[in-house]
């Protein structure tokens, strides 16, 4: 039998005898013989054969820490590309200064779509009666709709932004940027926000007009800036979403979207959607810009998401898709999604690759009704769409079903108002159209002469419409 | 079956189970780099927008993946084959 004993008995039971020493001395009580295996209990402190010293606390230290650090690496490895918790870095040390948010109420138009979740509906307004109170000349050949602050709107033009009265449309202040104002603009607090086509986002004093902050990026801002919490969110061209401090202009984060992204994003419940090019939504949680989700739809979207409770409305192909918000990507879903499908188009023996991560329903217009063509209008009883064949469809909230629809006349120009009771329909020929929205009754048509380049706002019971002629009309 | 048979056994099935963790975890694992070449094929033919960093993670992740299932299986294995060579022994099929 080998080895080390394991208690004293044993050990005494297998002791040699003492070898004499060869240089006469005798050997000392403490001095352990050589060539032995000495056994743990029988070593005197600090022995470096002995487990508790260095070398053994280093084998214990090297065991037990090894799988926890294999475990904590492989966690970041997996965060990394599918985080689970987020950014403790961004959400710790890259705080926005202040809270400014976008918000519209019966006497503010904060930003394109109303407000962050984009859902172009204001509740509980007074209608206008269908007449024009002024026509202001603004520039044309841009698509930026007014954004209205009380007794102030500002709306861009070509290599400017202006300030206006609401009242009478008298101008209050007019700043010269760099390159035409293609979005509506922004405003949250006492600031207005821009996405510059010269590659910046400014940050403009409501009152004075003067700059308050530039941040300039590597690609062209197509349009509007979304402000929600202290943060502007600015799609580029790039491809790419910079979250900006509201009150500095300082980058809080970017995240790479692959193609650009021309069209608003949408913010609700810590959630940002935007829409690329590609035909990717991206779900990214929008204090950290960490990624939930993606999800491929096929066609371009050029349309900006609509966020309505735990639905993202979408158009892509001219149909509408409605995804669940609170989706989150497993990973390795993704590629393994790719691979699915790439071997079934090669004609591989496998079923067709699962539908859309978190698709919830879809609605294709039917025959001769042409595609949708705007993002849909919100409203706690139904989704208003309109086609560019001009019909306007009523659907329901929960699974698309069509309530009603109406052709309403020559294609709409731009996405449907709701403002209290009325749906204000742009149409191509220049026309606006206030139907009543339960009734379904025309309440009045206006005619403005020029179609409406960008979409319609509406505050103070004045609805605010920039034709293609380079005139801004307040209707009331 | 006493405690004592139990622990045998159960010595016996983890020696056996042991033999074939390894071969099975490398077997896994090669089988596991073949979704992570097919993600490279597919992104060469178009554009998908995915990482450097995720096609790694997603090829590392399929090896592990491969390799923990291999492992497992080869494990098992192991233990079919052990027991399978035993009950032949015990019969004179085999020479133990």
């Amino acid at each position: 039998m080998t080895g080390t004993p394991d208690s004293p008995k044993e050990w005494q039971g297998r002791q040699q005898p003492e070898a004499p020493d060869p240089a006469g001395r005798e050997s000392q009580d403490d001095a352990l013989p050589s060539g032995l295996d000495v056994p743990r209990w029988a070593r005197p402190a600090g022995d470096p054969s002995d487990r508790t010293g260095w070398r053994g606390w280093r084998r214990v230290l090297r065991r037990r820490l090894t799988w926890p650090l294999a475990v904590l690496v492989i966690l970041f490895a997996v965060w990394s590309n599918y985080p689970f918790i987020p950014n403790p870095w961004v959400a710790l040390f890259r705080q926005p200064d202040g809270d400014a948010t976008a918000v519209s109420d019966p006497g503010r138009w904060a930003m394109y779509g109303a407000d962050a979740r984009l859902t172009n509906f204001i509740p509980g307004v007074a209608a206008p009666q269908g007449v024009i109170a002024y026509s202001v000349e603004v520039d044309g050949g841009v698509r930026s709709a007014p954004a209205i602050d009380g007794p102030h709107f500002f709306i861009g033009g070509q290599s400017r932004i202006a300030a206006y009265l609401a009242e009478t449309g008298e101008v209050l202040w007019e700043r010269s940027v760099n390159g035409p104002v293609h979005g509506t603009p922004s405003v949250a607090g006492s600031h207005i926000y821009l996405g510059m086509l010269g590659k910046q986002v400014l940050a403009l004093d409501s009152a004075s007009g003067g700059i308050a902050w530039e941040y300039k990026g590597d690609a062209p801002f197509p349009g509007t800036v979304t402000v929600e919490d202290g943060v502007v969110y600015a799609p580029s061209r790039g491809g790419h979403v910079h979250a900006l401090d509201a009150e500095t202009g300082a980058q809080l984060w970017k995240v790479d979207t692959g193609d650009p992204v021309v069209a608003p994003v949408a913010i609700a419940d810590g959630r940002l959607f935007a829409a690329s090019t590609s035909g990717l939504l991206y779900l990214r949680h929008s204090r950290t810009g960490d990624k939930r989700a993606r999800i491929r739809t096929g066609g371009a979207l050029v349309s900006p998401p609509v966020v309505d409770g735990r639905q993202v409305y979408l158009l892509s192909g001219g149909d509408l898709m409605a995804f669940d918000t609170t989706i989150r990507e497993m990973p390795g879903r993704y590629p393994a999604e790719l691979i699915w499908a790439q071997l079934w188009l090669w004609r591989f023996p496998l079923p067709p690759p699962p539908e859309h991560a978190g698709l919830l329903w879809r609605v294709t217009p039917g025959e001769g009704m042409g595609a949708f063509a705007h993002p849909p209008t919100v409203t706690p009883e139904a989704l208003y769409l309109a086609t560019d064949e001009g019909e306007v469809l009523a659907l329901d909230r929960e699974g698309g079903g069509v309530l009603w629809r109406l052709q309403a006349g020559p294609p709409i120009a731009a996405p449907v108002l709701a403002a209290g009771d009325l749906l204000l329909l742009p149409h191509q020929d220049g026309i606006v159209r206030a139907i009543n929205r339960f009734t379904r009754e025309e309440v009045w048509t206006l005619s403005l002469g020029s179609p409406p380049v960008a979409p319609l706002s509406y505050a103070n019971a004045t609805v605010y419409a920039h034709t293609q002629d380079g005139k801004l009309h307040a209707i009331r | 079956m006493t405690s004592l048979q139990y622990r045998g056994f159960l010595r016996a099935f983890a020696d056996m189970f042991r033999l074939g963790v390894f071969p099975g975890a490398v077997a896994g694992a090669v089988v596991g780099l073949a979704p992570g070449i097919l993600l490279i094929l597919v992104l060469t033919g178009g554009t998908y927008h995915i990482g450097g960093a995720e096609v790694l993670g997603f090829i590392i992740m399929c090896i592990v993946v491969g390799a923990l299932l291999g492992a497992g299986l080869g494990g098992l294995c192991a233990v079919v084959v052990g027991n399978v060579r035993l009950w032949l022994a015990a019969r004179g099929v085999l020479q133990r």
